[in-house]
């Protein structure tokens, strides 16, 4: 038998996806939106006799938001960057962020769009920036509604006009016909190329304001190894388009980094001040062992912005006979929360698992206010019953 | 935008689950179950663009989740042995048999390869692994069905 031959005869026995299966799909999905419905309802009503916004309406809205990378920019909030980046900092504003938040940064108008930067912070660990074009010679704005998107089954806490992520394609084309956009995904700190590491990214919405598109990026700096201290000089690639040619001649063979650009960047200073003194970080250094193998919290940093825990992961020998090892922890990662001594969930719709590897894994919770005497990352059931058997700590009470 | 997403994918969806449950009955439990997951979970998705590759491993995980459940039952339905004594074998049905036996995770890239027409680029960018595992699995797959089925493939991309 050759390959074809293998192919048309899997391919004739190979079953087809039956109708039942077609109809079972078709049913899932109606009654998640039916259920869905049934408890935005239920929230609507329970408000209306408390008479407050709670928690529950909000944590149902911003699941919902946090699907599509949704961000809804409120006017009372003074830091608009968080609501572009809930999942990663939770709803609101972090109660500490103006000890690392600074606005006003830039502002420039190049081939009639204007350039702003508008917000950056670092809290030791990420650094946030938030910058806009505005194109002048626009007059309709590139906001995409909750309305839009959802229809009249809005999620509760979003209203129709509310602006969610993306932007139309008409935004993009507008800004690329000026010749304006960020034309390499790298930034220089103090002249050095820094890339986006693993863990970096960016969010994009318009707004309501005519020919606005915002960006929101988020660079987690530890993963490069870079810290900053101090006052610090920040370029972005975000003004003037620049050539292929342009772009090679930057390229360092030598480094394999690109050099810092003279044309089609803005540069701003941010002062990052103290930071490390801002930051709670502790290592437990426990270990936990599990049938998967042995665990412990190689560290909890405690920034004014974010919580980050990083395990280290051992796979059991024997196991990793049998498995690969990428697979062995990942159910019981998968099913982590974060809850405190008394085995309360601390943030319940927060989904807080980041990213991991065959030896480490990385955790992400909004910041804490009061962080508790002690905290654990354990296995949570569908009932929300915490397994301690299989908990890891995190924050020793002895602390 | 979830329904619509999941709506495109489902003949993958169906792939993924059958070729760890084997059976009709445990594929449609299996992916009502992750669809849920999904749903509750979808705030973990950061990036739309990664929305296969994420729903995949849920379903990935939840088939693996059922499997264990059933192992450690020891469950095996009647129906199953039933029809499988019944059923008389198909023309083809070493074929279908051998893709089988081989792992879930290899039986699926073979079936996505040459019954949906998935390249290696498709393959890693759905199910979110790396193009040179998938070659690798892809070569060990063949190599497996070759000994059984004893066929000769040839050079692909």
């Amino acid at each position: 038998m050759n390959s074809n031959e293998f192919k048309d005869k899997l391919t004739s026995v190979a079953p087809e996806v039956p109708e039942h299966f077609h109809n079972r799909v078709e049913m899932t999905l109606e009654n998640i939106v039916m259920q869905e419905a049934q408890k935005n309802n239920t929230t609507k009503q329970t408000n209306k006799t408390t008479g407050r916004f709670s928690r529950r309406t909000f944590t149902i809205a911003l699941a919902v938001t946090l699907f599509l990378g949704a961000a809804a920019f409120a006017a009372a909030t003074q830091w608009h960057l968080f609501d572009s980046i809930s999942f990663l900092t939770g709803s609101g504003t972090p109660k500490n962020a103006d000890s690392v938040m600074q606005s006003d940064l830039y502002r420039e108008t190049v081939n009639n769009v204007e350039i702003t930067v508008r917000e950056a912070g670092y809290d030791g660990r990420t650094l946030l920036i938030q910058y806009s074009y505005r194109i002048l010679d626009v007059e309709t704005p590139y906001a995409v509604t909750a309305g839009e998107i959802f229809g009249s089954n809005l999620p509760d806490g979003m209203s129709a006009d509310t602006v969610v992520e993306s932007v139309p394609e008409e935004a993009i084309e507008a800004l690329a016909a000026h010749g304006i956009g960020s034309w390499i995904g790298s930034a220089w700190i103090d002249g050095r190329e820094l890339d986006m590491s693993s863990g970096s990214g960016s969010v994009v919405m318009g707004s309501t304001t005519p020919g606005e598109i915002i960006y929101t990026n988020y660079y987690r700096l530890d993963h490069g190894g870079v810290s900053l201290n101090g006052s610090v000089q920040i370029t972005l690639p975000i003004g003037e388009k620049q050539s292929d040619e342009y772009l090679s001649n930057l390229y360092d063979s030598e480094t394999h980094t690109y050099r810092l650009p003279d044309k089609g960047v803005v540069t701003f200073a941010y002062n990052a001040g103290d930071t490390a003194s801002k930051t709670e970080v502790i290592r437990p250094d426990r270990e936990t062992v599990l049938a998967e193998g042995t665990v412990c919290v190689r560290e909890a940093v405690f920034s004014p912005l974010m919580t980050y825990i990083t395990l280290s992961l051992q796979a059991d020998p024997e196991r990793k006979l049998q498995e690969d090892e990428l697979d062995i922890f990942e159910d019981w990662l998968f099913s982590l929360e974060l809850i405190d001594g008394k085995g309360n969930i601390l943030f319940p719709d927060h989904y807080g698992l980041n990213g991991h590897s065959r030896t480490a894994a990385e955790f992400l919770y909004p910041y804490m206010d009061t962080v508790p005497d002690e905290l654990y990352l354990a296995p949570v059931d569908e009932n929300g019953t915490a397994d301690m058997d299989r908990a890891v700590l995190v924050k020793p009470d002895t602390l | 935008m979830f329904q619509a997403e999941i709506r495109r994918i489902e003949k993958l969806l169906y792939r993924i689950a059958w070729s760890y449950m084997g059976n009709n009955t445990d594929v449609e439990d299996a992916v009502q179950d992750a669809l849920i997951k999904a749903w509750e979970k979808r705030a973990s998705l950061r990036n739309v663009k990664q929305f296969r590759p994420w729903m995949t491993r849920i379903l990935i995980n939840q088939c693996k989740d059922l499997l264990r459940k059933r192992k450690r039952w020891n469950f095996y339905p009647l129906e199953d042995a039933v029809a499988q004594e019944a059923e008389p074998p198909e023309p083809d049905a070493p074929v279908l048999e051998a893709v089988k036996k081989l792992k879930p995770e290899l039986s699926l890239l073979i079936t996505l390869h040459y019954v949906d027409g998935y390249s290696i680029q498709d393959l890693a960018e759905n199910l979110g692994i790396p193009e040179n595992t998938v070659k690798t699995r892809m070569r060990n797959a063949r190599k497996q069905l070759g000994r059984t089925l004893l066929v000769e493939w040839e050079a692909e991309s």
